[in-house]
């Protein structure tokens, strides 16, 4: 059977700690002094003389917040709040979103499967915090969150993969269905709400409370490593049972993105998707670093300095796209 | 008895008015006491009833929290406004809170690190309340209950 490289499949991983102050009102409470106190007291425990970079979501251009988002820096709710504001390390491995759902959410993300990495990443932070200023913390609910989702822990751990091979099998939907009656949630590639364009899925545990961290984490990764596994599987099986079929679909993929003249997100996601494949089952000399840096270059706002037409955009992304394949 | 009106329906609407000591007694059926316009005969249906009882209990019952938060806004918007929500509709939220964590209800991860200011006596004195009331041990529980009762009268 064919080896795939498991960052092939599992693209990232992430954990996100959610948190508030003690003694003060949630963000949808407070005054505009109140969310001007959490910046400022967050942001002082993170001085630029340690590499950190602070963000004040109003002092950005809505390019450069978008930009932030395609990323997956921060989340489309932090930019879209007022007062908000984004603190990133030198490696940009950890975010701080202040102002968001809540006062903090701490971020820690990594490539491929290491949520004990990205958990280390946000408990350093979290205790840096923890130190000066207090959290609202309850014995028997935990971390006290402004949705009681998010209660306990406040811990989201989650994990990118991209299921082409799931998908184009037709065993994607009712895997991933079934499960999310493991205490599983399924998202596409921006969370909460955006599709899985690319078949690049968002993986993460869907309950907080009554749990320990270590527990959570091991729970999910456990999950994804099986996931993974049936991936995996799928593309072998594509590769033995229909190898005409997959390389006529990776050979037009290619060609459409190496001579389009305009091109939608939703097609360049789809097109990029069946690269990847190809990369990863041996079917095209190309590194995938390159591919995977391409998907977020041709995001909306990435592909200009100023705001572009609809129009435009999909020109720019087609340019993009012939230009960084034209070797392949 | 026929309808003191058209003398030919059976009467089912009864009315009695008293005047300045006067009585006076009109006994009517249903169309002509409708006709009449003086007797508002359509009940109010079974929907208008409990919509109109809902309110006024809700009206009566609704608590709020010191920053401001109502349950009823809690349903609309799914969010709470402070730490202190938690205390106020501890009671209302326990069940909401289980069905979205699984079942669970006790926080069994880290805590903050102790490095920041310490909790207040009364703060310990609830958390070892919970404790006690979770094992079952009401003897320690009903100490605990005083002693929060005496530290709350002292704050």
């Amino acid at each position: 059977m064919i080896s795939i490289q498991s960052d092939h499949i599992i693209l990232s991983c992430r954990v996100r700690l959610a948190r508030n102050l003690k003694d003060r009102p949630f963000v949808n409470s407070q005054s505009g002094e109140q969310a001007e106190a959490v910046l400022q007291d967050v942001n002082t425990l993170f001085p630029a003389e340690k590499g950190y970079r602070f963000l004040r979501m109003d002092a950005l251009p809505p390019l450069s917040r978008s930009s932030l988002v395609e990323n997956h820096l921060c989340s489309p709710e932090l930019v879209a709040c007022g007062q908000s504001g984004l603190i990133l390390n030198e490696a940009n491995t950890l975010s701080i979103m202040l102002n968001e759902e809540d006062h903090l959410r701490i971020q820690g993300i990594l490539p491929g499967l290491d949520l004990p990495g990205a958990y280390a990443l946000c408990r350093e932070a979290d205790e840096t915090i923890a130190k000066d200023l207090p959290y609202a913390f309850d014995s028997q609910l935990g971390y006290l969150t402004a949705c009681p989702t998010n209660l306990g822990t406040g811990m989201r751990a989650s994990a990118m993969l991209h299921l082409a091979g799931l998908a184009l099998t037709g065993q994607a939907e009712p895997l991933l269905s079934r499960i999310s009656k493991l205490g599983v949630a399924v998202r596409g590639f921006y969370g909460e709400g955006s599709g899985a364009p690319g078949h690049i899925y968002q993986i993460s545990n869907q309950y907080t409370l009554g749990m320990q961290e270590k527990e959570l984490m091991e729970a999910l990764s456990s999950i994804i490593t099986q996931l993974a596994a049936q991936e995996a599987r799928a593309r072998g099986l594509l590769l033995t049972r229909r190898p005409l079929d997959l390389e006529d679909m990776i050979g037009r993929a290619l060609g459409v993105c190496r001579y389009a003249r305009k091109m939608g997100i939703k097609e360049c996601m789809q097109e990029l998707s069946a690269i990847k494949l190809g990369i990863s089952l041996g079917l095209l000399p190309c590194p995938m670093e390159r591919i995977d840096e391409l998907i977020v270059a041709c995001q909306g706002a990435q592909l200009s300095n100023t705001p572009l037409s609809e129009e435009e955009e999909s020109t720019a992304r087609a340019n993009r796209l012939r230009e960084a394949l034209k070797d392949l | 008895m026929l309808c003191d009106s058209c003398k030919q329906n059976e009467a089912v609407v009864h009315r009695i008015v008293v005047i300045n000591g006067q009585k006076n007694e009109r006994h009517l059926c249903a169309k002509c006491a409708e006709a009449a316009g003086s007797v508002a005969f359509k009940l109010p249906s079974f929907a208008e009833l409990m919509n109109v009882s809902f309110k006024s209990a809700e009206k009566e019952e609704e608590a709020a929290c010191e920053c401001g938060m109502t349950l009823s806004r809690f349903r609309e918007s799914g969010l709470l406004g402070c730490p202190k929500c938690y205390e106020i509709f501890r009671e209302e939220l326990m069940p909401v809170i289980e069905r979205s964590q699984g079942g669970r209800h006790q926080h069994m991860g880290t805590r903050p690190v102790m490095d920041a200011p310490a909790l207040t006596e009364l703060e310990k004195r609830r958390e070892e309340l919970r404790v006690a009331i979770e094992q079952e041990d009401y003897e320690q529980a009903a100490r605990l209950r005083d002693a929060i009762r005496a530290l709350e009268a002292k704050a």
